[in-house]
Parts: structure tokens; C-alpha cells; sequence
């Protein structure tokens, strides 16, 4: 089976600052993959890279065994760490833009999640609190039959009980034959819902691989283990 | 997709637009009976109400002087904002992660920013015309028995027949005008986003000096071409008949190339830094 995603020898930099430095990565359809790293390691950028927000310096970079563009885009699904829908929108009218534009865009069920959750539809999105517009942001984003989404931090600055429900909207919600790239450093979160793990540090592989072999590799659990690695 | 997009961004760029038209259109017609009214009042003599309607005419004549002012650039300022909020900034992320091409996410700014400047010039158009049917505003008025005059008439349409040509390449001159102010705007935003830091100055210091090295540039071509104004000698090829002289239309056409070589550049390199160079730190 071919990856959904790989990645050789890639490069980024930003200025004099390298962001990534020679990475190789490989993930393979039917995946939740953790990208796990501090502040700063390159988790962002590497996203973004895929995203196609960013060029990278030098290095090759593959989604579904194609160079990033217009394929690729159709295929990937992205939630950035920020809030990116124009504020003046109503949450209809970003249902329709994303409606408009994705191919794979589930219409019926975005509008059923937003109406489970209570949200009026005809509401700005300036007008919703954070925890409601993060929960709209990922509702859309979830709603696509995508083969690879990309969740940067989705998890974090929201309370518990929204976290529940980022997390459990991302489990029950994904096409299972796709994969996900979940960034964080919240680990003890999210650690039960990975299959594998990708640990980045200062821009550089520091492990890769089965969250079960991990574990079981060294008797710890993956936050334990992230913790140890990191330790400042 | 593209058809898609140019319908968002009408939709988008149209609560910034319609309120400027609005406003502008209400405070022309405001100005018009306000002047008819002050015009009609009868003072018996007081200095202070004559001084009292000469303020508030002031004051309406300048918010109307404003008002235009800001119609006339809101066509550039507008496409500036929203090129620069909806590519470069947290609105990007939606906008360069859809499946279309970089092209037609320029094209589709590009054209909505023309059709609205062009949809402003209607709508300066239309004030002045709000203006001239008041009979009581001395200024920038007609004389209506002029109008109804068979003569009057006649007289403009030779003068239309016998200058059609300079009045379509100055109608060209002007479209391609606006594309060059929108394209230089696109540029010199896309050169601001490829620093990582201070990204509206630098996007601000380019624009300003891209538009002297341009100006000047343009000047020298046009000198070069041999089409420069002040050596024209003769204003019209007929003075009974006001045909103008047509060194100024081939003055117009050399004037538009120009513009339109410029612009393509400009669009070229804003696409290049789109597709090759997107920075979205």
C-alpha cells in the first residue's frame, strides 16, 4: 500500500533559521498519527508544508505520491492552530463556501453537528465564544471525506469538556481509510486515540513509530516517555 | 472555480462597497435640497442667518468633496485590504489551502477590484448628475435652454463623431489604468510578505517607490516614442469643429501599452510569489 504522506530530506528555513532540517517520514493510509514536540520544534511548519502555506527550502514532499498543489489540496483536510474564517461570515455562509469549493465536503452532516450543538446557523462567526468557533472550525474541517487531515493543536486553550468533543468528533467522524496528523504537546489527552507516534525536536526525527511498540519498548507510557525526551 | 470564487468575493468585497456608494449617494442628494432650501430662504437681512446656511453649506459641500474623494480611491483601497487580509494574512489559510490554482485566486480579485472601480466611476457619474438637475447650484450647472437646444446638440455629437477614436482609446486608457493601480497594489503586498517581519512598511515602501520609478519610467517611454504632450503644437486638427489633434490619440494608445506591459509584470511576479514564494509564518 503507498503512503498517504512522505517526506525526504526536507528542509525549512526561515531567514537564518531552520525550522526543519532534513526530515524523512512516512505515513500510511488508515492512521492517527500524534506529531508530538515542545514549542517550536517544527510541528507547525511541517503541517503547514503539507497544507501547502509554506515552500520548503530543499527536500521532496509527497501526499498520495503527488508533489503539493491542487491534488493534493482536494485530498487534505486542515485545521490550522488559528481562527482563519473571515470574522464577518455567518456559520451558514462558511457551509456553503466550503460546500462550494471541496468535492468531498459532507453538507448534511456539518449542518447536523452544528444543530446538535445548539449553534444557530445564521449566526457571525465573531459572535460565537472560542469554544464554539473552535468546535465550528473543526466540524467543517471533519466534515470532508478527506484521505489525510491535518489538526494543528486542536486541543489546545479549550476547556475539558470541549476537549471531549474535539476528540470524540475527530474519532467518530474521520473516513477510517484516511489517515490524521494530530499536532500537540498536550499528550495525556490524546495518547489512547494514536496509532502511531512521530516525535520531533528542534526540527529533527527524534522517534517514529507504533504507539503499542513504543510503549511496550520502554515500559512507558508515550506522555512519560515525551517528558523524558524533552525535559528541559 | 473560478466563477466560484469571483461570486465569494463579490460577496465579500460588497459590504465594504455598497455602504461607501450609499453614504456618498445620500449626502449628494442631501447637499442637492439643501442648496434648493438655503437658495429659497428669504433672510430679511440678517447677517447671522446668512453667515448660519453658508456653514452648514460648507459643511455639507465638504463631506460631499470628502465623499467623492474616498469613492474615487475606495476602488484601489479596497482591493489593497482584502487582497492583503484574505491572502496574506489568518484569512490565507482558507484562501491558499482550496483546490484551485493561484492564478485564479489573482484573476478573481483582479477582475471583482475592476468591476468596482468601474461601478464607483458610474456612481461619481451619477452624483454629478444628482448635482447639475438642481437649477439653484450655480456651480459645475448646465444651462437647460442650452441643452434644448437643437444646435447644442448637434454640435456635441460632431464633436463625439469627430473624436470617437481618442474617446475609445481614452476609455481603454482608462481601464487599463485601473488595472495597472490594482496590479501594483497586488505586487508590492506580495513583496511585503516575503520578510518575516514588518510586512505592511515594507508592502507601503514598495508601493511608493514602485509608483516614482514607474512614473518616471513611463515618462522617459514616452518621450522616446515621440509622443510627449508638451511638444504636441497643436491641440485640435480643426478649430471650428474641436477635432482633436491625433498625435493625442496615438499619445493614448502608446500611454496604454505601456501601462498594460506594466501591469502584466506586476501580476506576473505577484503570481510567482503566490505559487513559488507563499510565506504564511
Amino acid at each position: 500500500m503507498s503512503n498517504i504522506f512522505e517526506c525526504r530530506q526536507l528542509v525549512k528555513k526561515y531567514g537564518n533559521l531552520t525550522a526543519l532540517s532534513g526530515l524523512n517520514l512516512e505515513i500510511e493510509p488508515g492512521k492517527i498519527v500524534g506529531l508530538l514536540g515542545p514549542n517550536g520544534s517544527g510541528k507547525t511548519t511541517l503541517i503547514k508544508l503539507i497544507a501547502g502555506l509554506l515552500r520548503p527550502t530543499s527536500g521532496r514532499l509527497l501526499v498520495n505520491e503527488s508533489e503539493i498543489g491542487i491534488k493534493t489540496k482536494e485530498i487534505v483536510s486542515y485545521l490550522p492552530e488559528r481562527n482563519y474564517i473571515p470574522k464577518y461570515l455567518k456559520v451558514r455562509q462558511i457551509i456553503d463556501y466550503f460546500d462550494d469549493f471541496y468535492k468531498d465536503f459532507n453538507r448534511e452532516k456539518a449542518e447536523g453537528m452544528i444543530k446538535s450543538l445548539s449553534i444557530d446557523p445564521d449566526k457571525k462567526i465573531k459572535s460565537l465564544s472560542k469554544g464554539n468557533l473552535e468546535k465550528v472550525q473543526l466540524i467543517l474541517v471533519m466534515s470532508r471525506e478527506a484521505k489525510l487531515y491535518l489538526l494543528d493543536e486542536p486541543i489546545a486553550g479549550v476547556d475539558p469538556a470541549a476537549r471531549d468533543y474535539i476528540l470524540n468528533t475527530i474519532i467518530t467522524n474521520y473516513n477510517p481509510e484516511a489517515s490524521i496528523i494530530i499536532s500537540t504537546h498536550l499528550i495525556s489527552d490524546i495518547e489512547n486515540i494514536l496509532d502511531d507516534v512521530i516525535m520531533i525536536k528542534t526540527g529533527s526525527l527524534v522517534m517514529a513509530g507504533n504507539a503499542d511498540d513504543i510503549r511496550a519498548q520502554y515500559q512507558k507510557s508515550i506522555d512519560e516517555l515525551f517528558r523524558e525526551v524533552f525535559k528541559c | 472555480m473560478l466563477g466560484k470564487l469571483i461570486k465569494h468575493e463579490f460577496k465579500a468585497t460588497a459590504r465594504l462597497f455598497i455602504p461607501i456608494f450609499i453614504l456618498v449617494t445620500a449626502i449628494t442628494v442631501a447637499v442637492r435640497f439643501l442648496a434648493d432650501i438655503l437658495h429659497d430662504i428669504n433672510y430679511d437681512g440678517t447677517k447671522s442667518g446668512e453667515i448660519f446656511s453658508m456653514i452648514i453649506a460648507f459643511i455639507f459641500g465638504a463631506a460631499l468633496v470628502i465623499g467623492i474623494i474616498c469613492l474615487i480611491l475606495s476602488g484601489p483601497a479596497v482591493s489593497l485590504y482584502r487582497f492583503y487580509k484574505n491572502v496574506y494574512t489568518d484569512e490565507g489559510y482558507l484562501t491558499n489551502t482550496l483546490p484551485v490554482k493561484p492564478v485564479s485566486i489573482l484573476a478573481s480579485k483582479l477582475i471583482t477590484g475592476i468591476v468596482w472601480t468601474i461601478i464607483s466611476g458610474v456612481i461619481v457619474a451619477l452624483c454629478y448628475c444628482i448635482f447639475v438637475t438642481s437649477s439653484k447650484i450655480s456651480l459645475f450647472t448646465v444651462d437647460y435652454d442650452d441643452i434644448n437646444n437643437s444646435a447644442y446638440i448637434s454640435a456635441l455629437f460632431d464633436f463625439i463623431s469627430d473624436n470617437i477614436w481618442f474617446i475609445i482609446s481614452f476609455m481603454i486608457f482608462g481601464l487599463i489604468s485601473v488595472i495597472m493601480s490594482i496590479s501594483s497594489v497586488y505586487v508590492s503586498v506580495s513583496i511585503g510578505n516575503l520578510v518575516n517581519r514588518h510586512k505592511v512598511l515594507i508592502s507601503l515602501v514598495v508601493y511608493f517607490c514602485l509608483t516614482i520609478v514607474l512614473g518616471m519610467a513611463i515618462g522617459i517611454i514616452l518621450v522616446l516614442a515621440g509622443t510627449d504632450i508638451y511638444e504636441t503644437n497643436r491641440v485640435f486638427e480643426n478649430t471650428e469643429t474641436f477635432k482633436l489633434s491625433g498625435e493625442y490619440t496615438v499619445m493614448m494608445w502608446v500611454y496604454s501599452a505601456v501601462l498594460f506591459i506594466i501591469s502584466l509584470i506586476e501580476l506576473f511576479v505577484t503570481h510567482l510569489i503566490m505559487k513559488h514564494k507563499l510565506n504564511l509564518a
